[in-house]
């Protein structure tokens, strides 16, 4: 045997003998070194936190998971090793002890924080916190500990981030009406309009017949109104009736339509399925998407063809319902995620790619694309989107950015930023409003596109925004996603009817409603898909 | 509106078995094939075209096709017709004129009108967001909306002169105007108090009058009858959306629904006091409902998901909607309420002692109304003779008055006040048959017999 020989033979050997090595490592349970993925019970009080990018952090000499924010500091942690989680005593003073420990790490500047409340988090415990500096508190932007029984299970921090300054309480201001903080934005454009000032505002209340009518105003002025209901007014349970179906093959229905004929459609991304569902007799058929994986968004135009984004092969996918032929259309770049279509001006399809940071638009009539965006700002997590038909102007949430992506013809893109930190998640147009749901808030929030301005309506307390649509009435509609309700608004008195959900919770991320006027919605969690009559 | 004035209650056995055939309404399947989406049927007032929407090679066409089914016809090359934006709008984006001969449909390239006996077609507005064109029953006049400063706004055009289009409204506010037009008279909603309220403007005088309030959230989709004399529109009661129609000459309103449940009605009126609409039942079904919110008749049943979209002739004969088919796909389809007719004249008018005799026809909803008018104001007797044979007979002792059918039933009535008289055949949903009828009054004054013979009149059902 030659030298090179016997050289090649010695590595082939050691490479053997550390492969067996690795294996009997495994074998033998020694800790699993693979990044722990987000806890099941966390996946959704992020909008798409099993997607988004995880990244190391250290606190406190202990080691976590999580999603970062613009400014890099934690947004959602969690236990690096579940098998040996954080040692934090589930107490009260334990907790306020720790803390202002981390309070430097997770970016709070000399803000401390002040418990709130217990919550529930679909049956996890929550300690809700606010952030407080001098006494005035932060508005819009809470700090949750989750608890795992007596085990702390992850931390979601509000915290505005990057900070450029902080204002001072003026002397003078003191007493009088209330202030706070506020998380102020420049108009800047691209990352620059991501930064943040806290600056102080005041608030300023009007009592009306049905709600108490807050304004936050600032230096600039108005920032928003916010309207709460004076009390709760759950439906009567003979106005609305729900109709629910386990969906019997495959997991995860996800968004959800419904054709021209009165077909809902919903997908399944696990299973690469799109999914019909006919009312009339409750017989589901699934359509596999050849050619392309992991059907996430779905919308049915005007033409029965059901759009959706192909997010783990990267296409957007397109089934023809009346042959029934799916179609997988390669993105114009690469790598692509595709996620929610929408429609777009001049029959056009527009599709969000939530982790590549981009906006697509396709025209089905000349089979291209005409269009393809990287947003202004990194990692906005660009959701879904709507059109203002009126002006052919398409509006974007851009959850992690807080703001309203709009592109007007003509234009660049503009980000708006939304002047309440709890996410955007998706969102209706109806008669010069654009209408979105808050994906950490019990908000419905308002912009309307003539005034720019900005309004919150605060729906059932402890729910948290999901889905959304609106009814040929122009009454918005939202899935929550805590405990589980459909919530309408009734624009013209401001206030919500709730109805709770029996069985079909976990909402996500679909909700429509049909044209003759019933709420579909998706219990992703609970595999089912269901139907709300209201009257 | 003029109701009939007497009711056929005598007729022969074999008549009576004929009108009695079949009185269960099926719809016809018009189309097939018909490709995704919807179809959008429209009827045109004269009841005998439907116009729709289908798919050719995944682009969207106009078809016609005749009312009782038959050779479908594609008005349509490379059309690219839109319906909507995108998504389900209820509102038609195609209209016809009542002949059904000049039709608007809308694209990328803005307002068309196609005129099918000229077989040509023209832009007469590049607006392409939203215009929803809409046409009058005689073909003059096109109105549509576009936006202004971010409002929709009212155009008008008229077909047959090339000028501009005439921006009719201006700060309109949100929402959609969905303009309707008959003769001078526009229909379109906009916003009062952040509700949807119908508005009537007459082009000539540009006098505006606000025909509903507190109409609630949502569109009206007012929708004016063929003849422009009353408005069907959808409101909004106790959360639900109701059916109401107003009549134009006395501002009255009418509730006709009272359904209690939410979704769009999209009520269709005919001349003839009666309306049609969809209700949730628990697919959405055709219903037909009088003015005066009587006489309730559900049309449909089973009839499957997605909206109806139903839309009837001036008279209520025939309604045409959309629905899946076995294949899914949804087509178009056809209720006919009863046969359609044609009247002839024949013979003539003997002459009375004062004035003349004139005949007169016509529709009221499925019934035939005949009538003699008179200068006789003596409330002299009328006799409507009936049969199935025609046979000229003249009439000893009134010279120039003939008997011209065999008669097989009578009836005898008074004239009116006003020297005339009305009788109307019932409804008739499957007769096809050659009847003959023929008037003649009790005038002492006249001849030596002392009555008078009308012509008469062929009545063909088919």
């Amino acid at each position: 045997m030659s030298r090179h020989a016997r050289l090649v033979t010695l590595l082939l050997l050691l490479c053997a003998n550390a492969a067996f090595l690795a294996s009997s490592t495994a074998q033998e349970g020694k800790p699993d070194v693979r990044p722990a993925p987000v806890p099941g019970e966390l996946k959704e009080v992020v909008f798409g936190a099993r997607k988004q990018k995880h990244v190391d952090f250290t606190i406190d000499d202990a080691r976590f998971r999580g999603i970062a924010t613009h400014g890099n500091t934690a947004f959602l942690i969690w236990n690096s090793n579940p098998a040996s989680p954080l040692e934090l005593a589930r107490s009260r003073e334990a907790v306020a002890r720790w803390l202002p420990r981390i309070s430097k790490a997770l970016g709070l500047h000399d803000f401390g924080l002040r418990f709130l409340r217990v919550a529930d988090w679909r049956g996890t415990e929550v300690w809700e916190y606010e952030y407080v500096r001098k006494g005035t508190r932060l508005l819009d932007c809470k700090l949750r500990i989750y608890w795992k029984g007596n085990r702390f299970l992850g931390l979601f921090n509000q915290f505005p981030a990057p900070i450029t300054g902080i204002d001072e309480i003026p002397d003078e201001d003191q007493g009088g009406a209330e202030k706070v903080y506020f998380a102020e934005r420049s108009s800047a454009a691209g990352q620059e309009g991501q930064r943040y000032r806290l600056v102080i505002a005041t608030l300023r209340r009007k009592d009306t017949a049905t709600s108490l009518q807050t304004e936050v105003i600032t230096k600039r002025g108005v920032a928003y109104t916010l309207f709460e209901q004076k009390e709760e007014m759950p439906a009567q349970a003979a106005a609305g009736t729900f109709t629910e179906h386990s969906v019997p093959v495959g997991t995860f229905p996800d968004q959800i339509w419904a054709d021209s004929t009165g077909i809902i459609w919903f997908s399944q991304p696990p299973n690469n399925y799109l999914t019909a569902f006919d009312p009339s007799t409750e017989r589901f058929v699934q359509y596999t998407t050849t050619g392309g994986r992991g059907p996430d968004g779905l919308w049915v135009d005007d033409h029965d063809r059901a759009w959706t984004g192909l997010y783990y092969s990267g296409h957007l996918g397109m089934l023809d319902i009346a042959t029934k032929k799916f179609t997988a259309i390669s993105a114009p770049y690469s790598p692509a995620s595709m996620a929610i279509p929408s429609p777009g001006p001049g029959q056009t399809v527009w599709i969000t790619d939530h982790a590549n940071n981009r906006i697509s638009q396709y025209d089905p009539s000349a089979a291209r694309w005409i269009a393809s965006h990287v947003l202004p700002v990194f990692k906005m997590w660009v959701t879904a989107g709507t059109l203002d038909p009126v002006r052919e102007t398409v509006y974007f949430t851009g959850y992690m950015s807080n703001s309203l992506i709009v592109l007007e013809p003509g234009k660049a893109i503009q980000s708006i930023p939304v002047p309440n930190l709890s996410g955007p998640a998706f969102l209706a147009y109806h008669h010069d409003k654009v209408y979105f749901s808050l994906w950490s808030t019990n908000r419905l929030g308002v912009y309307d596109v003539v005034k720019k301005s900005f309004t919150a309506y605060a729906f059932r307390s402890g729910e948290m925004g999901g889905p959304m649509s609106i009814t040929p009435n122009g009454e918005p509609v939202i899935g929550t996603r805590s405990q589980g309700y459909i919530v309408v608004f009734d624009p013209m008195k401001k206030v919500f009817a709730h109805y709770k959900i029996p069985t079909s919770i976990g909402l996500k991320d679909g909700l429509t409603v049909a044209p003759d006027g019933a709420i579909w919605f998706t219990g992703t969690g609970s595999k089912k898909i269901a139907r709300l009559e209201l009257k | 509106m003029m109701r009939c004035t007497g009711t056929i209650v005598l007729l022969m056995p074999a008549l009576v078995c004929c009108f009695a055939a079949d009185l269960q309404v099926q719809p016809l399947q018009l189309t097939n094939g018909s490709g995704g989406g919807e179809r959008q049927p429209i009827v045109s007032a004269d009841g005998r075209t439907v116009v729709y929407g289908a798919s050719v090679n995944g682009v969207r066409e106009l078809f016609m096709v005749p009312i009782d089914g038959g050779q479908r016809t594609q008005i349509t090359t490379g059309g690219h017709v839109w319906f909507g934006y995108g998504s389900f709008d209820s509102w038609p984006s195609v209209s016809c004129s009542a002949d059904g001969r000049k039709i608007t449909y809308w694209n990328a390239r803005g307002v068309h009108l196609l005129d099918v006996s000229e077989g040509h077609t023209r832009i007469l507005s590049p607006a392409n967001r939203l215009p929803y064109p809409q046409i009058d029953a005689g073909g003059n006049i096109v109105v549509f909306q576009a936006p202004v400063s971010g409002a929709m706004e009212v155009f008008s055009v008229s077909p047959s002169l090339s000028g501009t289009p005439r921006q009719i409204t201006s700060n309109s506010g949100e929402g959609r105007r969905f303009p309707q037009v008959r003769g001078n008279l526009l229909l379109f909603q906009k916003p009062v108090a952040a509700q949807q309220e119908l508005f009537l403007h007459d082009l000539a005088s540009t006098q505006t009058r606000q025909l509903t309030q507190n109409s609630g959230p949502g569109n009206r989709y007012g929708r004016f009858s063929p003849d422009g004399t009353a408005v069907a529109y959808e409101a909004v009661v106790n959360a639900a959306k109701e059916v109401f129609v107003i009549d134009l000459a006395t501002n009255i309103t009418a509730t006709l629904s009272t359904s209690d449940r939410t979704g769009d009605r999209l009520p269709s009126p005919s001349n003839d006091d009666q309306v049609f609409f969809q209700d949730k039942l628990p697919t959405l079904e055709i219903q037909r409902i009088n003015s005066d919110a009587r006489e309730l008749v559900l049309l449909t049943n089973k009839s499957g998901g997605g909206l109806r979209r139903p839309m009837t002739d001036e008279h209520g004969h025939v309604v045409v909607f959309q629905a899946p088919a076995a294949a899914g796909v949804n087509e178009v389809w056809r209720l006919r309420l009863c046969t359609e007719a044609i009247w002839t004249r024949y013979g003539q008018h003997g002459k009375p002692s004062r004035g003349s005799l004139t005949s007169t026809t016509r529709w009221w909803r499925c019934e035939v109304e005949m009538g003699i008018d008179t200068a006789l104001t003596q409330r002299n007797s009328a006799i409507w003779f009936l049969g199935v044979e025609q046979k000229n007979t003249p009439i000893p002792g009134a010279p120039g008055n003939w008997l011209y059918l065999v008669p097989l039933t009578l009836q005898i009535l008074t004239l009116d006040d006003k020297g005339k008289a009305r009788i109307s055949l019932p409804e008739l949903p499957q007769l096809k048959a050659r009847l003959y009828y023929q008037w003649a009054i009790i005038d002492p004054m006249a001849n030596s017999l002392g009555i008078v013979f009308s012509e008469g009149t062929a009545l063909d059902f088919f």
